[in-house]
């Protein structure tokens, strides 16, 4: 015990969280720069690189000049480290697939942190395939040691075999905390630039050239894939075997215990030889993976390549049932029931089962009050949501952040929110669309300040050249607020706390050409009312920004307000503001909970009859 | 298949409340406590979009060996609960012989703040089924009034369910210590509010 107590207190011993450990693994390899764009659950990589002096570490403004960041710093001789959440990765989709021909010179791993189950994400997409489209080598690690272990050991690989390494993670590693053992950093030569048109410029002529010598590379890497350790053997008994990766991987050994298994820590270039030995003597196989059948549909080529009658179990394709569920998150009571409905022959894979316990309860927990997530109380972004939704006749279109719950009642002031960017994009085509059917709608488009220099800048200057007449919201609450206040080119700090220059939004925008720019103080309730009034009455385009800090990030407190009951109408004006703070008594009349309040004054501004002011003020 | 019984018992706590709770925190400090006491431990917890004013939670496993991170439903040997309904909503994971271990402040939904919903009588109805397996502890109010600083409610619960971590009281301290570290102010407060959790624990159990 007190020897463990030392390991820790020495620093050699830590419990870290997958992510955590994907950094510290970076670090230790020597890792020297580090290039991200937030993004839930990836943000906490590149946050903890950012915090060792030996690496330089930054926010990009999106993951396409991330990883073309990363991927410049690997060629000129610096080992580097790409981290996206996965749809971040189809914004880098486009120099991903190129540097794989390009090469790394330095070694360049690109972490991918996909989301089962969709824990916050808007879609559950399996980001193994960009290993086998980009032509990658694609690493799994199942817990926060192999997290931390097998970064390092990408590094070396994307050395040895001159290609960036894919790291995919999912939301259960990088967010479940184990003990890992930690070790020094060593510290890698830096190996320069070297000018080598012919293998960095894409050109067609080179790009052929780069495409044979990529298939040299990846016949190399199917070798190291069948001999590495990081494919092994549990050794079990029977016909029955179980193939499996990553988080899933702990689950098969919970529900199929003293099976065969073949973990893969490196499923790609899928290691054929040894799958097909640890196939000897087997009748049947559970493939157990997250999210689609990947390793499914390989080994399922792999059978059909050498005649093979194995029967393989797993998620099957379109039109097929397989024991393992389709889409959401394993868990091993999931796949538990899943598997043995399967084998009783039962048609619907959500069991019905439910305890006796559940039973016995007076309330069914699916009829509970849920907690739904909200605007915070004092959020800059509730004023503007309030307003907006007032216009009965105008489109509102969303974007991603923590203003998209501006959708959500009682607000209720947006209509659509697909990916980052697409507020300004998809409002534009809505206008150009409608006034094809002689309608002249007015279209508003949402956007937050971190994602409008993400995307929306360039779709704001595609909106101004196509002469679109749409309005634009930019709430600049100066943070990306969603996924834990990361700084950006508006806040004047960069990812290591170190001052640089901050854009200035309403020159920016102007300069695009927008002719009608307004700004407001969201906290001023007359004042964004009429802001808003404006903008949507402006025949052509215009912007309006709300400016005004994410009370979370700077800690804002003026102190809590409350309601004077006797005054009180109970006309539910500030209840409609969906403020946390602010609650219904039995008789309809308003109060605040003083705990939650912070002072935002909102709902002082709104009351008609003048009964909340601030504590100890009347 | 094989039943699912490790071969040498893991145990699993699952710790839940609302987001600003102190939920992560208190998981930090068991997980590092088991560790402290040479088990394995795996730690699960939700991030994102779930923290804003949502409903937390954290699965905590730990022993000889430990496979996933996540506790099976019906698995779980303590539930601790920042919240009353929150620690209703959780109910499936509790282990028959579990036992589960509520604060009895309430924190209101949405639903019912607005005015639409009612908050259900999760603690009678928690006292109906599981009887003497589930204890309400006051300690947000000991947190309040008697250490003095409300967001100690986490470790008075820690207190009043250390008896069934199966942790030692001296290394669930250094866990304080080290999760606190550099805070001795901070420190002194939570081993206030563990004692004081234990203590009122043995006053329940009288
Ligand atoms: C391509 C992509 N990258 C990252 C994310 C994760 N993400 C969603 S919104 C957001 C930023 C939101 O910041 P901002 O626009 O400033 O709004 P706020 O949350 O501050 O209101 C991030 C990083 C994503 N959904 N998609």
């Amino acid at each position: 015990m007190s020897e463990v107590l030392e390991k820790v207190e020495t620093g050699k011993l830590a419990i870290l969280s997958g992510n955590e450990a994907i950094a510290r693994g970076a670090w230790e390899a020597g890792v020297k720069v580090a290039a991200a764009y937030p993004g839930t659950p990836s943000t906490e990589i590149v946050e903890t690189l950012s915090k060792y002096p030996e690496v330089y570490s930054e926010w990009s403004v999106n993951e396409k000049v991330a990883l073309e960041v990363a991927l410049g710093a690997a060629i000129s001789g610096s080992r580097a480290l790409y981290a996206s959440k996965h749809v971040g990765l189809n914004v880098a989709a486009d120099p991903l697939f190129s540097a794989a021909y390009t090469g790394v010179r330095a070694g360049l791993v690109v972490v991918t942190a996909d989301d089962p189950g969709m824990h916050s994400s808007q879609n559950e997409q399996d980001n193994r395939f960009y290993a086998l489209s980009a032509k990658l080598p694609l690493l799994v690690p199942s817990d926060s040691q192999e997290a931390k272990d097998m970064t390092k050991l990408a590094f070396k690989i994307s050395e040895d075999y001159d290609i960036p390494v894919l790291l995919r993670s999912t939301t259960r590693l990088s967010h479940s905390k184990a003990p890992v053992t930690l070790e020094d950093r060593e510290e890698v030569p830096h190996k320069g630039y070297e000018k080598n048109p012919s293998k960095y410029l894409v050109l067609p002529m080179y790009a052929r050239k780069r495409r044979v010598d990529l298939e040299e590379r990846l016949e190399a890497l199917r070798k190291f894939s069948n001999s590495t350790h990081l494919n092994y053997v549990l050794e079990g008994e029977g016909e029955i075997g179980v193939i499996a990766d990553g988080v899933a991987f702990q689950y098969a050994k919970e529900v199929f215990q003293g099976y065969p298994i073949l973990k893969l820590g490196m499923p790609y270039p899928f290691p054929d030889e040894k799958v097909l030995e640890f196939l000897r003597g087997l009748k049947r196989v559970y493939v157990v993976e997250e999210t689609d059948p990947f390793i499914e549909i390989l080994l399922r080529a792999l059978l059909q390549r050498e005649g093979l009658k194995v029967e393989v179990l797993g998620k099957g394709l379109i039109g097929e049932r397989g024991p393992v569920p389709k889409y959401g998150e394993l868990s091993v009571e999931r796949l538990r029931t899943h598997v043995i409905a399967y084998e009783k022959g039962e048609t619907s894979s959500e069991s019905s089962e439910t305890s006796s316990l559940k039973h016995a309860l007076k309330y069914d927990i699916s009829e509970l009050p849920a907690r739904p997530p909200m605007l915070c109380p004092g959020c800059t972004h509730r004023s503007v949501f309030w307003y907006l939704g007032k216009y009965k006749n105008v489109i509102i279109t969303g974007d991603i952040g923590c203003y998209t719950l501006g959708a959500l009642p009682p607000l209720k002031a947006m209509e659509t929110c697909v990916d980052m960017g697409a507020s300004i994009t998809m409002a534009h085509g809505i206008e150009k669309s409608l006034k094809e059917k002689g309608e002249n709608k007015v279209v508003v488009a949402v956007i937050g300040d971190s994602t409008f220099y993400h995307s929306g800048v360039t779709g704001l200057i595609n909106a101004v050249y196509n002469k679109s007449k749409i309005k634009v919201v930019i709430l600049d609450n100066s943070i990306t607020a969603m996924t834990g206040h990361q700084e950006h080119p508006g806040t004047g700090l960069t990812a290591k706390k170190e001052e640089t220059v901050k854009i200035d939004l309403e020159k920016l925008v102007k300069a695009i050409g927008v002719e009608k720019v307004i700004v407001v103080d969201p906290y001023n309730m007359e004042e964004t009312k009429r802001g808003i009034a404006e903008m949507i009455r402006y025949d052509g385009l215009a912007v309006l920004i709300a400016k005004r800090p994410c009370p979370l990030y700077i800690k804002f407190n003026e102190g809590a307000y409350q309601v004077d009951n006797d005054k009180c109408i109970a006309c539910g004006l500030c209840i409609s503001l969906g403020c946390p703070a602010i609650y219904k008594l039995e008789d309809g009349k308003a109060a605040i909970n003083e705990l939650l309040c912070v002072g935002c004054d909102m709902c002082a501004q709104i009351c008609p009859v003048d009964a909340i002011h601030p504590i100890g003020r009347e | 298949m094989k039943d699912n019984l490790l071969e040498e018992k893991v145990k699993n706590v699952l710790v839940v409340g609302v987001g600003g709770q102190g939920v992560l925190r208190l998981s930090d400090i068991i997980s590092t406590a088991a560790l402290l006491q040479g088990y394995q431990v795996k730690k699960s917890e939700v991030h994102g979009m779930a923290q804003r004013g949502g409903s937390v939670n954290s699965h905590i496993r730990y022993g000889k060996v430990v496979a996933g991170p996540l506790i099976p439903k019906g698995e779980a040997d303590l539930i601790i609960a920042l919240e009353p309904l929150e620690g209703y909503r959780y109910l499936e994971y509790l282990s028959p012989d579990g036992v589960i271990v509520l604060d009895q402040d309430r924190i209101l939904p949405p639903a019912v703040y607005l005015g639409e919903m009612r908050y259900p009588n999760v603690e009678e109805a928690l006292k109906e089924v599981l009887g003497d397996r589930a204890l309400i502890i006051p300690a947000t109010k000991i947190a309040v009034s008697d250490v003095g600083n409300y967001r100690t409610q986490n470790v008075v619960m820690l207190g009043a369910s250390l008896k069934y971590l199966d942790l030692e009281l001296d290394n669930v301290k250094k866990a304080i210590s080290l999760v606190f570290s550099g805070k001795e102010k901070v420190i002194k407060q939570n081993f206030l509010a563990l004692e004081l959790g234990m203590r009122y624990l043995e006053k329940l159990r009288v």
